[in-house]
């Protein structure tokens, strides 16, 4: 009883009271140098680093500088969270899918349904007219059809189990030496 | 033959697929069952358990073509055919088999009634 009252104040000195006796965790800063996405994104070729995003903004005008380079107001601009998810300066758009989009609006790229310099999602390849048809309401939710299809497998199982055997009933297998068989030849 | 749906519905004592018979096997019967080849020519071929039936220097027959023609195998036709031939008249028996079994029981079932007109 004495160990598990222990224990309880063990765990109260280390999360209601937050006071940690080993700092085993490290900042994003610690573990990354600050010159490391400079460092990868020197190893492109140059033909290849004027199609790279820009490196993450850190000052009010690089900030600017980046959002007017996207075509969007310093406003809604919003880079990806440069800890989670780095991908320098490149805006974290909203993903509205091809289907999503106005059909009647005079779109300067018909097929992709953009209009000409728009930034784009990072992940707009999957958004196109023959791949995911993303924020659009569905007859039957993603969830519920896929319970329906998981419900209807298990009902096929359970029938599959209570079924007859509908094959044709044989006796046990006739090996030499284990009983008398014969050939059905009349005495 | 073994209905499923007659099974279902019947009262009558159908027998378990894959039971041994419970009647004397060889009651009205003369022609007795010979393997073509010899256990220990099985063991020593080192054919599995489960093919030692009947059957067995047929398909011995096919493995040795099977050797013998590889990788030219399909010339081995005859060899597999007599095979296959071997095991489905070996399934016809055994049907065969199930139907007895299940008329014997029938058997049973009616000279007992009679048996028990005859006592009432």
């Amino acid at each position: 009883m004495a160990a598990i009252r222990n224990c309880r104040n063990l765990s109260k000195i280390l999360s209601v009271k937050n006071k940690s006796f080993i700092n085993f965790t490290r900042t994003y800063e610690e573990l990354v140098p600050e010159n490391t996405h400079e460092f990868f994104r020197n190893d492109f070729l140059p033909s290849q680093i004027k199609y790279l995003p820009n490196l993450y903004p850190k000052t009010k005008e690089e900030w600017n500088a980046a959002a007017a380079r996207y075509g969007l107001h310093p406003d809604e601009y919003k880079p990806f969270d440069p800890v989670r998810n780095y991908n320098g300066d490149y805006p974290d758009l909203p993903l509205i899918s091809y289907e999503a989009k106005d059909p009647y609006y005079p779109w300067d790229h018909p097929a992709t349904r953009t209009n000409h310099g728009e930034a784009l999602p990072m992940d707009f390849h999957e958004l196109l007219g023959d791949r995911q048809e993303y924020g659009i309401r569905q007859p039957i939710e993603h969830g519920k059809a896929t319970l329906i299809g998981w419900s209807v497998f298990g009902v096929f199982l359970i029938l599959c189990y209570l079924m007859p055997d509908t094959n044709q009933f044989l006796m046990a297998k006739q090996y030499p030496g284990q009983g008398v068989h014969y050939t059905f030849e009349l005495k | 033959m073994g209905n499923s749906f007659q099974i279902m519905f019947s009262s009558d004592p159908f027998p378990k697929m894959d039971t041994d018979p419970t009647f004397d096997p060889m009651f009205g019967f003369k022609g007795e069952l010979t393997p073509g080849i010899s256990e220990e020519d099985l063991i020593a071929a080192k054919v599995p358990t489960d093919l030692r039936d009947y059957c067995a220097h047929k398909y011995l027959d096919y493995q040795r073509c099977y050797m013998k023609e590889f990788p030219f195998v399909t010339r081995c036709y005859n060899e597999v055919h007599h095979y296959i031939q071997c095991e489905y008249e070996d399934d016809i028996l055994r049907a065969k088999e199930y139907e007895r079994e299940r008329r014997l029981r029938l058997r049973e079932l009616r000279k007992q009634k009679a048996l028990e007109a005859a006592a009432a």
